[in-house]
């Protein structure tokens, strides 16, 4: 994780310039609205949302009990289980595999975890190429750039901009039918596919119960990275672990609608372990990296609900603060509502101290988690915590004669003319640039309210 | 049945056209209205900045300056606030979801203030929600040809869960148009001190409103909370947007006048 969303101000300043980008954002996102709109209409949703929310409680407030009962079970199974506490420790125990096994070729499916641990780029410096199979993936790699959304990650370009890009990078003719950008990619992917020696996936569940693995996706990339070949690594975060696999009957119904307004992914895939004896496919090897990076110590606070997060990115499609600067912004890998609570908190407050004052609280995000986290309330919380440990001595002071003068009356209203008086110089706008240098000032009145109802002449 | 009104600081410092409004409406429907004098700011621009013990010092005095009416020129008059019988009225779904919702978080540890603060919160009401909850909006017939699009506060709409009140009140006004806004349930951009430490960002989302306002063909944009409504003119008149901004009060005075 870089420092990079200790930067938000600079790098929103110089998105949101771009028009381009703006218009891409718009489009994509309100559509990615109106689609999971529609999608709802046919299900009960604050059902949905509050089974899910039970089961979420559960799952996390015992997660000393389902994870050591995840990890027995997928062991039986035959899977080995890699606990790293940290990215460094993650990337090394899978360098260590893909070395053992003598990969020269990576197949990675989408994955924000492995996003989190830069995983690409540490396997790619050590010489194995890791090939993203995820179309939007696929662009952003070819790109050199991040992902600037969680579900959707080449959400920031447009058609043409990709076009372009193939064009550049694997040499397609230009053409931006999204059919034919896809049949490129596929074809230069399948080569991949069958040259990997390893795939690489996340997970979007972890059932305690039976020790499986749950991938959802569209494009059957995962299913092939996690099966076509002879090493398979699941990569993701402790919190993904839920009870029972009858749970996913909630999950499967909220994830895809909130997303993509789906009712079901194309593929959902059940992963229970290396092949066994009377098969004759699947991996010989399946390892399992769980990793914690910051979430443990989230476990017993008031932000304990963030591990709650199934990553669907309905709050980014909502949020009109993601809608203007896009993900790029916040300088990390989760951006968004989500992304400005789970940045601060899994990396630090001191790494990303912008990022939870970066919202109006208009609550959209909170209205439509699958999972019922109360997003923007965790964000206020977290502002308290930040200015607490925060020392802007200018704002502290404006904070306390804002509040002494809101205590005496007297002040208040004896402030208010003086302000008007002012106001009538002219030189109220120097006061007040943040707001005047972007629209007008509201014109003082010549008399407050309580003015004119205590000379009784308003009516 | 007696209202303390409460008025938003900067609605009384800048905008006391709306609370006259709002006065004038509520007597209109046989309110007896008091306006408490010690009442100042609901704490709510120190709140959302994560100042929290300021806050809490202004929400202490905030419920105590709004439960007694003290009236030191107009009327020599005093008297308490009755839990049972009284209610205290503010034309703003953002303040009164701060005293309603936040209050008794803010003041939960608090001995004094952690039962008078729900209490409080019960009986404070935001205009459109007590005409249509308490009043009766069927008792409000009003008149003024115009077309207005309604712009929802996201404090009203998604903390005080207002949506159809606002509405109905608009539909009781004879000659009155209402034209949706496309994503009229998407923020404007306010935000309160968001609106100054990110105004790019703010007034951005400004724009797309004021885009879809200026499609709806509307002569006016109408709303219950005058936050937004100050930062959309603002950025309107900035932007040479000519039409008119009123809060919803001012179109009922307007409409019964």
């Amino acid at each position: 994780m870089g420092p990079e969303s200790r930067h938000f101000k600079d790098l929103y300043k110089e998105q949101i310039r771009n028009q381009q980008l703006r218009s891409n954002l718009s489009k994509a996102t309100l559509q990615a609205v109106d689609k999971r709109e529609e999608s709802f209409r046919e299900v009960d949703f604050d059902f949905l949302r509050d089974q899910a929310k039970e089961i979420k409680q559960e799952s996390i407030s015992k997660l000393n009990e389902f994870l050591p009962q995840f990890e027995d079970m997928a062991q039986k199974n035959g899977c080995t289980i890699f606990y790293a506490e940290s990215s460094e420790k993650a990337r090394a125990y899978i360098l260590d595999i893909a070395l053992k096994n003598n990969a020269k070729t990576i197949v990675k499916s989408k994955s924000m975890v492995t996003e989190e641990i830069e995983l690409v780029p540490f396997l790619t410096k050590h010489g194995i190429e890791t090939v993203e199979t995820d179309l939007g993936e696929y662009i952003v790699q070819l790109a050199n750039e991040k992902p600037s959304h969680i579900t959707t990650p080449a959400i920031h370009k447009s058609r043409t901009e990709i076009a372009k890009l193939f064009h550049e990078k694997i040499g397609t003719e230009i053409n931006d039918d999204p059919k034919f950008l896809t049949a490129e990619a596929r074809r230069v992917l399948r080569g991949k596919f069958l040259a990997a020696d390893m795939g690489i996936s996340g997970a979007n569940f972890l059932i305690a119960e039976t020790g499986d693995a749950i991938i959802v996706e569209n494009e059957g990339n995962a299913r092939l990275s996690t099966s076509a070949v002879k090493v398979h690594v699941i990569v993701t975060g402790i919190e993904k672990v839920i009870p029972k696999f009858s749970d996913l009957r909630i999950f499967m119904r909220l994830l895809a609608r909130s997303s993509t307004g789906q009712n079901l992914t194309s593929y959902v895939s059940i992963i229970r372990g290396p092949r066994t004896t009377e098969e004759k496919d699947g991996p010989e090897q399946v390892h399992i990296v769980l990793l914690d990076n910051g979430r443990s110590a989230l476990l017993g606070t008031e932000h304990q609900e963030v591990l709650h997060c199934i990553r669907c990115g309905a709050c980014l499609n909502v949020c009109p603060v993601y809608r203007n600067v896009g993900g790029h912004a916040y300088g990390s890998v989760y951006p968004g509502p989500i992304g400005s609570l789970v940045t601060p908190l899994y990396f630090g407050k001191e790494n990303a101290p912008d990022l939870p004052f970066a919202s109006s609280l208009c609550g959209n995000c909170t209205e439509v988690c699958p999972v019922g986290i109360e997003i923007h309330h965790q964000l206020l919380s977290l502002r308290h915590e930040i200015t607490t440990v925060k020392k802007s001595a200018l704002e502290k002071f404006l904070f306390r004669n804002y509040r002494k003068t809101m205590l005496r009356p007297g002040r208040y209203e004896m402030l208010g003319r003086l302000t008007r008086m002012i106001s009538r110089t002219g030189l109220m706008k120097h006061f007040v640039k943040r707001w005047t240098s972007y629209r007008e000032f509201p014109e003082f009145p010549g008399k407050s309210f309580r003015e004119l109802y205590k000379s009784g002449k308003f009516d | 049945m007696r209202v303390f009104l409460f008025v938003p600081c900067y609605v009384d410092q800048l905008f006391p056209n709306v609370a006259v409004s709002t006065l004038r409406v509520l007597r209109h429907l046989g309110c007896e209205v008091v306006f408490p004098e010690n009442q100042t700011c609901c704490g709510q621009p120190a709140y959302n900045s994560g100042y929290f013990d300021e806050a809490r010092l202004m929400a202490m005095h905030e419920i105590n300056a709004l439960l007694k009416f003290n009236s030191s020129i107009a009327d020599k008059r005093e008297c308490d606030f009755d839990m049972k019988h009284d209610y205290i009225v503010g034309p703003s779904g953002s303040c009164v979801a701060m005293m309603r919702n936040f209050y008794p978080k803010l003041l939960s540890d608090d001995t004094r203030f952690n039962g008078l603060s729900i209490d409080f919160g019960k009986r404070v009401f935001e205009f459109t929600e007590f005409i249509n909850r308490i009043i009766g909006v069927e008792k409000f017939v009003g008149e003024l040809n115009t077309v207005v699009s309604f712009h929802d506060s996201c404090h009203g709409l998604r903390e005080l869960g207002i949506k159809e009140e606002p509405r109905n009140i608009l539909g009781r006004i004879k000659g009155l148009k209402l034209v949706e806004l496309p994503y009229n349930e998407v923020c404007c951009g306010f935000g309160g001190t968001f609106s100054v430490k990110f105004p790019e960002i703010s007034t951005a989302m400004a724009d797309e409103k004021l885009k879809n306002f200026s499609g709806t063909g509307a002569d006016i944009l109408v709303s219950s909370d005058t936050s937004c409504l100050m930062h959309l003119q603002g950025r309107a008149r900035r932007t040479g947007i000519k039409q008119r901004f009123a809060h919803i009060a001012e179109i009922m005075a307007e409409s019964i006048s």
